[in-house]
């Protein structure tokens, strides 16, 4: 195992280098990012020097990527031409609010899914089979940004009925908020609300069909119809027999859907206006900031690594076989 | 034109011509419609309270005065802390600000002398005078033909001054003097009408900036303003997420009525109306969209209102262009464009009094504004074609020696007012004989080709955008207009226009300032010349929680926050 970890490492990082030259290039020649100074009344030549020599637009292309990389390999992904602080504190500062919302949708759409998929499987036909199946296609259909205004908008009329702001519509949390311990979790959770349940919903979906579909494949296979004969219990035959086996696949899914689920984050977090690396991307694109979608490029590449390899690792854990190859 | 960094400080700066804009209009104390800035009066309001405004933008320098921080949104913010000598009315004039005691002062004619002075009880939050000290700094930073003996890159002998946005004005100062403490001097290199703009905007504390060293203009203020001598001062600042201002106690020459000010930061309008809705924040002041006035009706207990600001949209010729070279075309175009349709369907459904715009240098509603426009007549446009030798072929677009009349339109993508525009002026044109192409490009993109020179001339024919009218209109008209000007985005060129401008910039009496910019105008909707066409003012949106009172609008370069001391709760 830990020399197949060595060997997908070995080979993401030349996709890392190449991807990173790719987004430099297409970046760095997609137009002039002083182009709105240069056209600004009063701005002295000097002025615009200064800030070509600030940015190195300067400098050769090829010289300028080459800095970049050096910089890259000891962990400074250098300054933000938009932002104005170091790359590295800016993508440390977005990720801890993405994953926030991205690892709490994961986890419970995951749990979800897997109840709803199992049940399903279990209960084919049953009204609850037909029901979470027509609504998983009602929600796998639906473009993400128009589930999040829905839902906000239906947290909104909720909270105007109630006459208390329990869902909130932007942001992570309420600035100077002095309510303590409990006041402060629900101000967290009230805000994070929404958003998760649009990444939920549309993850859920897909995810459940997934998983019903390989547990109606395993509850079909001779090792269940031998494990039902040898007389264990069907809750015993569900756990330890076809759920298990049943994972599997799912778990790939998973790990697979979780840069989609990063994709979603940025349209959520667009409409729900969190500060996460979503909206860090599409601010750095428009404003042509290199360096940050540099970064983001490279952190957003490593978590997708990262969550295959745990899905490598886990499936050890969930087929012995893997484990012993 | 989006509201991002880059398009607003091109939008503010840039932008410039005339003298402000805004027109108002009907009651503004009802929940809706129009509003009243110009005649809108403030009430004693109750001390205390907290207000929350939706930003768009977040401040990226406390010192916005450089060309990176330049933004909308940061100048907002950074009037509430950092004092200004002098600012923009909504009714279009420049007035002594909170710090400055009395108007700048001209004392001598020649050399030209302009005098300020600055209040007795201005202080910085941590006890020192805000001072002619202040003034120097600023000075000394924004006349890039001085030296102040920091090189922004020592490697970089081109860059000798700090990074200062606008030095209009600033570089036309040949000796400035510190008559003492709280007064100084300057000696110009000749008379400047629009010296009133100077020391108008937001400025850092020069005893702090001292003490940072080397590029303390552009890097001391990033994160904190150091010191306020402005009704409020930093509380807490969360990169990325809000800003939260506190009276400042120190601020004894007005002091502020609500408490807090906390800015969040929200990007999108829609978020921003939802946010509002939901009682999130108490103030918005978005930029217009189409649906706009719908989506703010039915929120209850919120007041709004659509002013008119200096904001003119225009189409700029691209005089690169070999067909529109031809002046009997950009006539025929000026004349066959039903500016009032457009006005009528896209503007009046927020501002039932707004008009078309026919003054490039003075806004509408400004005791300077003569509308010298062309009037529309469709016909007139269609015998000039004709005249030019370009006749309707069988799809009814003209054509001249076998080239087609067609014609490429460019805006900033994904406005939607600015969309809705060019598809009026497709009809508009398709009228006159003329294909008209739609080829917008990202906000962020769009200008890139426009104010590219003669290396992207080739890019674009028509460009629909804006500029600013400001309360100093001569200079800024200049920049626009003058041959070879960075502005100067449709190449025109002539050069009794230019040494028009230097007259009437160098005029110093008013009246006769106005009837040069004026006749300057006039000679530029003539049939030989037309550089652009402006078309109308845009309108702002300001909605808040109406349980405020005395949030005026000041669609100059200003923004709502010029009172923000004047605020209360009802």
């Amino acid at each position: 195992m830990f020399g197949f970890i060595l060997r997908r490492l070995a080979i993401a990082i030349p996709i890392l280098f190449v991807a990173s030259f790719v987004v430099f290039m297409l970046v760095a020649t997609s137009g002039d990012p002083l182009a709105g100074l240069r056209a600004q009344p009063g701005v002295s030549a000097g002025t615009i020097k200064a800030r070509e020599h600030e940015l190195k637009l300067d400098q050769p292309l090829l010289q300028r990527y080459g800095n970049w990389v050096k910089g890259a390999v000891h962990g400074d992904f250098g300054e933000s031409q938009h932002f104005h602080e170091s790359v590295s504190t800016l993508l440390r500062r977005r990720l801890a609010v993405t994953l926030r919302l991205v690892l709490v949708a994961t986890v419970i759409g995951v749990l979800i899914a897997i109840a709803i998929g199992v049940f399903s499987a279990v209960r084919q036909y049953s009204v609850f089979d037909y029901g979470s199946t027509a609504l998983a296609f009602i929600f796998y259909s639906m473009p993400v940004f128009w589930l999040a205004a829905v839902l906000k908008d239906v947290g909104i009329r909720i909270n105007r009925a109630v006459g208390h702001t329990i869902f909130f519509t932007f942001g992570e949390r309420t600035p100077n908020l002095a309510k303590g311990l409990v006041g402060t979790w629900s101000d967290r959770i009230g805000h994070l609300i929404l958003p998760s349940l649009t990444l939920i919903l549309i993850s859920v979906a897909g995810w459940s069909r997934y998983q019903r579909a390989t547990m109606l494949e395993v509850l079909h296979t001779d090792y269940v119809r031998a494990a039902r004969a040898k007389g264990l219990s069907e809750a015993q035959v569900l756990r330890r027999h076809a759920l298990r086996n049943a994972l599997i696949p799912v778990v790939t899914v998973v790990a697979l859907d979780f840069s989609t689920v990063l994709g979603g984050a940025i349209v959520t977090e667009t409409v729900f206006a969190w500060h996460g690396m979503g909206s860090l991307l599409i601010e750095s694109l428009f404003e042509r900031d290199t360096n940050v979608i540099l970064g983001w490029l490279l952190v957003a590449s490593a978590i997708v690594i990262l969550f295959n390899l745990l899905a490598d690792i886990y499936y050890g854990y969930l087929d012995p076989r893997i484990r012993r190859g | 034109m989006q509201f991002t960094r880059r398009s607003v400080a091109r939008i503010v700066a840039l932008g410039a011509v005339l003298a402000l804009a805004l027109s108002a209009c009907g009651g503004s104390d009802k929940k809706s419609g129009v509003g009243d800035q110009r005649s809108a009066t403030t009430v004693a309001g109750k001390k205390g309270g907290a207000i929350t405004i939706a930003a768009e933008q977040e401040i990226s320098n406390w010192n916005t005065n450089t060309s990176a921080d330049n933004c909308q949104w940061c100048t907002e913010v950074a009037r509430l802390v950092y004092p200004q000598m002098y600012v923009q009315t909504p009714q279009i004039t420049y007035v002594p600000g909170l710090i400055a005691d009395g108007p700048a002062t001209i004392v001598k004619q020649s050399p030209f002398t302009v005098r300020w002075k600055i209040k007795q009880d201005a202080v910085w939050s941590d006890g020192v005078p805000v001072s002619s000290d202040d003034l120097e700094y600023y000075y000394l930073s924004c006349n890039d033909k001085v030296d102040p003996g920091e090189p922004v890159d020592p490697e970089d002998p081109t860059a000798t001054g700090r990074d200062c946005v606008d030095t209009t004005g600033y570089d036309q100062i040949t000796k400035f003097t510190k008559v003492d403490q709280k007064t100084a001097e300057a000696v110009f290199s000749g008379p400047i009408a629009e010296y009133p703009s100077l020391f108008s905007n937001p400025m850092p504390p020069a005893h702090i900036a001292k003490t940072k060293g080397k590029d303390a203009w552009e890097n001391a203020f990033v994160t904190n303003p150091g010191a306020s001598a402005g009704p409020y001062k930093l509380k807490d600042y969360k990169k990325g997420e809000s800003l939260t201002l506190e009276r400042n106690d120190t601020f004894t020459i007005a002091p502020p009525n609500i408490d807090t000010i906390t800015i969040r930061f929200i990007k999108k309008d829609t978020a921003q109306l939802d946010a509002l809705r939901n009682g999130e924040v108490d103030l918005i002041y978005p930029k217009p969209q189409t649906d706009s006035a719908e989506q703010i009706r039915d929120i209850p207990g919120v007041h709004y209102e659509f002013n008119i600001g200096p904001q003119w949209e225009h189409l700029t010729f691209n005089l690169r262009n070999a067909i529109l070279a031809d002046p009997k075309v950009r006539a025929a175009i000026s004349t066959g464009i039903d500016r009032q349709d457009l006005v009528d369907r896209l503007i009046k459904p927020f501002n039932d009094k707004a008009t078309t715009l026919g003054n490039r240098i003075y806004m509408n509603d400004t005791p300077e504004y003569v509308d010298q426009s062309i009037p529309f007549n469709l016909e007139g446009a269609k015998q000039l074609l004709e005249g030019d030798g370009w006749t309707a072929g069988a799809d009814g677009i003209r054509t001249k020696n076998g080239k087609r009349l067609s014609l490429r339109i460019i805006t900033t993508g994904g406005d939607t007012l600015r969309e809705k525009t060019e598809e009026i002026l497709q009809d508009h044109f398709k009228a006159m004989g003329i294909d008209l192409k739609i080829a917008n490009l990202p906000s962020n993109d769009a200008f890139d080709p426009i104010f590219g020179g003669k290396d992207t001339a080739n890019q674009w024919d028509i460009a629909l955008f804006a500029w600013v009218g400001t309360a100093t209109p001569g200079l800024s008209s200049k920049a626009v207009y003058a041959t070879d000007s960075g502005n100067n985005a449709g190449n025109y060129a002539n050069k009794t226009v230019d040494s028009d401008f230097d007259k009437a910039i160098a005029e110093l009496d008013a009246t006769k300032r106005k009837d040069l910019l004026n006749a300057i105008d006039k000679t530029l909707w003539g049939p030989n010349e037309l550089p652009d066409l402006p078309l109308y003012q845009k309108p702002t949106f300001l909605a808040y929680a109406d349980k405020f009172a005395n949030i005026i609008d000041n669609t100059t370069s200003e923004g709502f926050t010029w009172n923000a001391e004047q605020w209360s709760l009802k």
